[in-house]
């Protein structure tokens, strides 16, 4: 009896092991040159674009949803979010400004009509710009690193957000402190991972890249 | 959005006689494995979208998940004969009223609801379709087959009026490939569209 509940611990954490096992452990070393090196480097940086992979994890599913898109940003608070595959889905922040298509509905709003774009817009800019990081108010930040990346953990303050969203991890890669991971965790163990691959800074993106047509 | 005012009592079926045949069966249950639906839903003034994910579970049993294009878990939960099971709800749309319509309009698609009754066999008046009644709960639900034997259409209705319409579409391989839940007193719209296999990979 005692084998068989071994055996179904190892089964039912395994799973959970390979993701800590993916998470930097490592309590980081330099935190205060790691936000001095974070806050220069986005100084330097005019635009940056990518794609990504965005792969939702659901413990009811023994398979991931992925999805893949196309990422650009541009000074001062300009972004497109554009999932391509298997949907089409565009979402371009401009300033106080978003704009949200899909495959047969199209809709402009007032950010600050609206906390949830209000606290969205707060978030992707933060997660892209590293600004989430000074806000230790909402966020109990913990920083890590490994050999590749250096890692921050952030939790939500407040309860109600928690219940939503326990946990958002952000790998930055340790060349160019660019963002290469966007993990969150939701309550019950769920998560979504975006990943973003051939990163170009400082190239010239149109602005028409953000108006809305 | 449908016409305002359907009256079931000139519902356009005919009596048909007993009916020999089986139950209808849900297509979540023909289908293979987990079904991911490219979503919307319009209710009132409201504009929501996103992916919903139906697993089959054993027993006649689902899992229901509505999560947006970008990840966040709108709602989790699982449909059995007997009960819905909330497992989650986002706060900002835990509202009564939304939860029941949702839940109700989801079971009727799913094919949890009727009981193991036999059903009244009628024949549509327009096009000569096999439709089968089930009484339940003060509600009538009506399902039209298509020439396989596969629900292609839902009607429910209270005692005078129509209540909520389901379209299902399907392009053949027993898979459905589109629903449209439709409302005939609220102004509620649900679509939903399958996503492809190959690009998707939640299929298992």
């Amino acid at each position: 009896m005692k084998r068989i509940a071994e055996f179904f611990c190892i089964i039912v954490l395994l799973p959970s092991l390979n993701l800590i096992a993916q998470v930097p452990a490592k309590p980081m070393k330099d935190i205060a040159g790691f936000k001095t090196r974070l806050n220069s480097m986005s100084a330097t940086i005019s635009t940056i674009e990518s794609d990504f992979v965005q792969e939702k994890n659901l413990s009811v599913l023994a398979n991931k949803i992925t999805s893949r898109g196309h990422f650009c940003f541009k000074k001062e608070n300009n972004i497109r979010w554009e999932y391509m595959q298997p949907y089409k889905y565009l979402i371009i922040i401009n300033k106080d400004k978003i704009f949200i298509k899909e495959e047969s509905n199209q809709k402009q709003y007032d950010i600050q009509s609206n906390r949830m774009f209000q606290e969205m817009n707060k978030f992707i800019s933060g997660c892209i710009q590293g600004d989430i990081l000074k806000n230790d108010k909402e966020y109990n930040v913990g920083y890590f690193e490994d050999d590749k990346y250096f890692f921050v953990k952030l939790v939500p303050v407040s309860e109600k957000m928690r219940q939503m969203l326990n946990e958002v991890q952000i790998w930055f890669d340790r060349n160019d402190l660019t963002v290469s991971r966007i993990q969150m965790v939701e309550s019950g163990g769920d998560y979504t991972r975006i990943d973003f691959t051939g990163k170009k800074l400082n190239t010239d993106i149109p602005v028409e890249k953000f108006s809305f047509k | 959005m449908l016409g305002s005012c359907s009256f079931t009592v000139f519902n356009g079926y005919r009596h048909n006689g007993q009916y020999s045949g089986g139950k209808p069966v849900s297509w979540f249950r023909q289908d293979t494995g987990v079904v991911v639906f490219n979503t919307t839903i319009d209710m009132m003034k409201h504009h929501f979208s996103g992916l919903m994910v139906i697993k089959p579970l054993p027993d006649d049993a689902y899992r229901v998940i509505f999560i947006t294009e970008v990840g966040l878990k709108i709602f989790d939960m699982e449909f059995t004969r007997r009960e819905v099971i909330i497992h989650y709800f986002m706060e900002a749309m835990n509202k009564k009223a939304l939860v029941n319509t949702l839940t109700h309009d989801i079971g009727l698609v799913l094919m949890t609801e009727h009981a193991a009754q036999t059903p009244a066999a009628l024949r549509e008046k327009s096009s000569g379709a096999t439709v089968l009644k089930y009484r339940e709960n003060g509600r009538r639900n009506y399902y039209r087959l298509d020439e396989t034997g596969k629900t292609n259409k839902i009607v429910q209705t209270g005692c005078i009026l129509n209540k909520v319409q389901a379209d299902f579409y399907s392009t053949g391989n027993n898979r459905v490939d589109s629903i449209c839940i439709a409302h005939y007193h609220m102004n509620l719209l649900i679509k939903l569209s399958r996503i492809s296999n190959t690009a998707g990979n939640a299929e298992e």
